[in-house]
């Protein structure tokens, strides 16, 4: 049995990172908390969400189990509540019930084999830096209308996010001592897709901080938090492939 | 003409007689040439004839050109001259003779003209958008030019000579049309879209373009044809491509391929968010390739945001690009687009850019063979291609682009 409750805002939080990637998502629903993993179907960008049980006020789940949603009913069911909502969720057969106030809707959930399980890349880097996501978003809207490829460079002493064209360039430079931390052990520069990361930082609350890691031609991992909670947060991490330029 | 480009083994004409293109070619240069000489050959200066009806627009001596009603000189429903939807199924020889049978009358303009336009280019501009052909009578100053329009971008046309009297039997004005001459609020733009969303064909959207019936009344221009042909192309398929970077992406790889007239059109449609190229191979005596031993490729694309510059390729980018949007928008999906063109030796006359837009609607007509990755897409495509499939990946923007993702860090 599945019966939880969750504050609209950690919904919409989950619902709208997803969203950036794909429209049908499939959740495990385990024991300590939910976990997702959803690649976009060119499979450049994978979003990996978890949820914590502490973050719900109510969680009773029995066992591990997958079901699989579509996003855009998820999406129409937030909207008829109000921020400071929370809602009842339980799983009836194949269907999954949404209690919100004096309203019950229930959709029904779709084939766990019609939604492929993403293969997760195993990545890691030891360089990062740590920044406010509003000052990562400014670089990416000053290159918006330049490329639709964006340079991001990790030196010891900045971090910088460039696009050219052969009209125009921008760049932003971040010093050390505007980042929250940073560890570069020798520069690397990795070129992404634009229009993926335009749309993760537009899912990530203003006041968030990010941690940015990569490698020279290597996939790119942002963590971030989602939604409320004190002591305990959704944790997400966003995987970007790089644009391979020759 | 024919006999100074092609060199056709005389014994072959004798047993073929213009039915078996045993010269290889997808047209017979004997019927055509025949046919051009009887143009050529048209007596005198004075032409009856039901005009489909057809206009042409001249670029020459810009902004002061000619603009040319045309009409073959006889009588009938023509119509199928100007039906670009009849065009492929015609074969090339009729279409490229009933093209260029259409005698072009000329009268000189200011392209500003289309302002307020005078009696005399008025009735142009109404004739030319009369939804069935118009009986017209012409009088030429002298007899007809041997100067015919065989042009990549414009479509095939007959001569021209300056007109002295024309007299135009009952017309009919098409009523989308008459609604968008008569709004003098309506931007070009959104008249082009109006009218395709109301189901009217390129080759009639351009026409109108191009003899200056829409726009905002101010800022109205006569237009060349071959600008006004590209120009509604490149208008009416942004207004696709936003709408459909709206949709969900594909998630497999759909390979389309068309083999014709010794053209092979090759569609790949890719998952990801929108992204276009279009790419021709011109193999050794083709029409744009007379003078090298090897294929040529010429190759221009656009990323998620479009392109900034017109592409070196012309006006055939966009007449593909039309296409793959309109297949994408019928799905209502999104992804990427590969379009590539392999012209063999034996297509070696322009028809126009037409003949690429309805060859990609005519591609994406049949079933696709899907496939789950790129590489078996590929291999897929080579077992049609003459140009090794490597080449043309390397060649390609969207190949790298669509190999740039996570599967290579699994």
């Amino acid at each position: 049995m599945i019966r939880m409750n969750i504050s609209i805002k950690n919904l919409k939080d989950i619902v709208d990172m997803l969203g950036t990637v794909v429209t049908e998502a499939k959740f495990k629903i385990g024991i300590n908390g939910i976990s997702v993993n959803a690649v976009d179907p060119a499979h450049v960008a994978m979003v990996s969400l978890e949820v914590p049980k502490s973050i719900l006020s109510e969680y009773d789940v029995d066992s591990e189990e997958e079901i699989s949603l579509d996003l855009e009913k998820v999406k129409s069911i937030i909207k008829l509540s109000s921020s400071n909502d929370s809602l009842t969720i339980t799983k009836d057969k194949d269907k999954l019930k949404f209690e919100i106030g004096t309203i019950i809707k229930s959709i029904s959930l779709l084939d766990n084999d019609q939604i492929t399980t993403p293969r997760v890349p195993q990545v890691a880097s030891d360089d990062y830096a740590v920044m406010p996501k509003s000052e990562f978003e400014k670089g990416l809207r000053a290159a918006e209308d330049v490329s639709d490829a964006i340079r991001l460079t990790l030196t010891a002493d900045n971090f910088s996010a460039k696009s050219t064209s052969d009209a125009d360039e921008s760049e932003m430079i971040l010093p050390k001592d505007l980042l929250k931390e940073l560890v570069c052990n020798g520069a690397i520069k990795s070129s992404y897709p634009l229009e993926y990361l335009l749309k993760l930082v537009k899912s990530i609350s203003s006041n968030e901080d990010i941690k940015i890691s990569f490698k020279s031609d290597y996939p790119l991992n942002i963590e971030f938090s989602l939604g409320s909670g004190t002591s305990e947060r959704i944790k997400g991490r966003f995987l970007l492939a790089p644009r391979m330029e020759s | 003409m024919a006999r100074q480009l092609i060199k056709i083994p005389p014994e072959l004409c004798i047993k073929c007689r213009g039915s078996k293109m045993l010269c290889g070619l997808t047209y017979c240069p004997v019927n055509i040439t025949n046919k051009i000489k009887k143009v050529y050959s048209f007596p005198g200066n004075n032409i009856s004839g039901s005009s489909p009806p057809s206009l042409f627009v001249g670029k020459y001596g810009y902004p002061k050109i000619g603009v040319y009603p045309a009409l073959p000189p006889f009588k009938g429903d023509t119509s199928y001259m100007e039906d670009e939807t009849k065009w492929l199924s015609m074969g090339i020889n009729d279409f490229i003779e009933a093209r260029l049978s259409l005698l072009r009358g000329k009268i000189n303009v200011n392209i500003n003209d289309a302002k307020n336009p005078d009696y005399k280019l008025q009735e142009i501009q109404l004739t030319s958008l009369s939804e069935k052909p118009v009986d017209i009578e012409m009088i030429t100053e002298k007899s007809f030019n041997k100067n015919i329009i065989i042009d990549e971008n414009s479509t095939p046309m007959g001569p021209s000579s300056s007109i002295k009297n024309i007299k135009y039997d009952n017309y009919k004005i098409d009523n989308r049309i008459e609604k968008v001459y008569y709004d003098n609020d309506l931007k070009a733009d959104n008249a082009m879209i109006n009218l395709y969303k109301n189901g009217m064909s390129i080759n009639n959207i351009s026409k109108a373009l191009s003899i200056g019936s829409m726009g905002i009344k101010n800022n109205r221009k006569i237009v060349p044809t071959r600008w006004s042909i590209t120009a509604a192309d490149k208008n009416i398929s942004d207004n696709i491509v936003d709408k459909i970077k709206d949709f969900s992406s594909i998630d497999e790889y759909y390979v389309y391929i068309r083999n014709i007239n010794k053209n092979l059109f090759i569609g790949i449609l890719a998952p990801g968010n929108w992204m276009f190229e279009w790419g021709e191979a011109w193999f050794p005596g083709t029409t744009w390739n007379y003078f090298s031993n090897d294929y040529q490729i010429e190759l221009d694309y656009e990323n998620y945001y479009g392109r900034k510059t017109y592409p070196d390729i012309g006006g055939c980018y966009y007449s593909s690009r039309l296409g793959v949007t309109e297949k994408f928008n019928e799905m209502k999906k999104s992804g990427k687009a590969i379009l590539w063109r392999e012209i063999y030796n034996g297509f070696n006359i322009p028809l126009g850019v037409w003949y690429v837009r309805d060859n990609i609607r005519e591609l994406f007509k049949a079933k696709p063979e899907k496939f789950d990755n790129i590489d078996n897409a590929l291999k897929y495509v080579s077992k049609f291609t003459k140009i090794n499939i490597n080449e043309w990946a390397k060649k390609s923007y969207n190949i790298k682009n669509i190999k740039s993702n996570l599967d290579v860090f699994l």
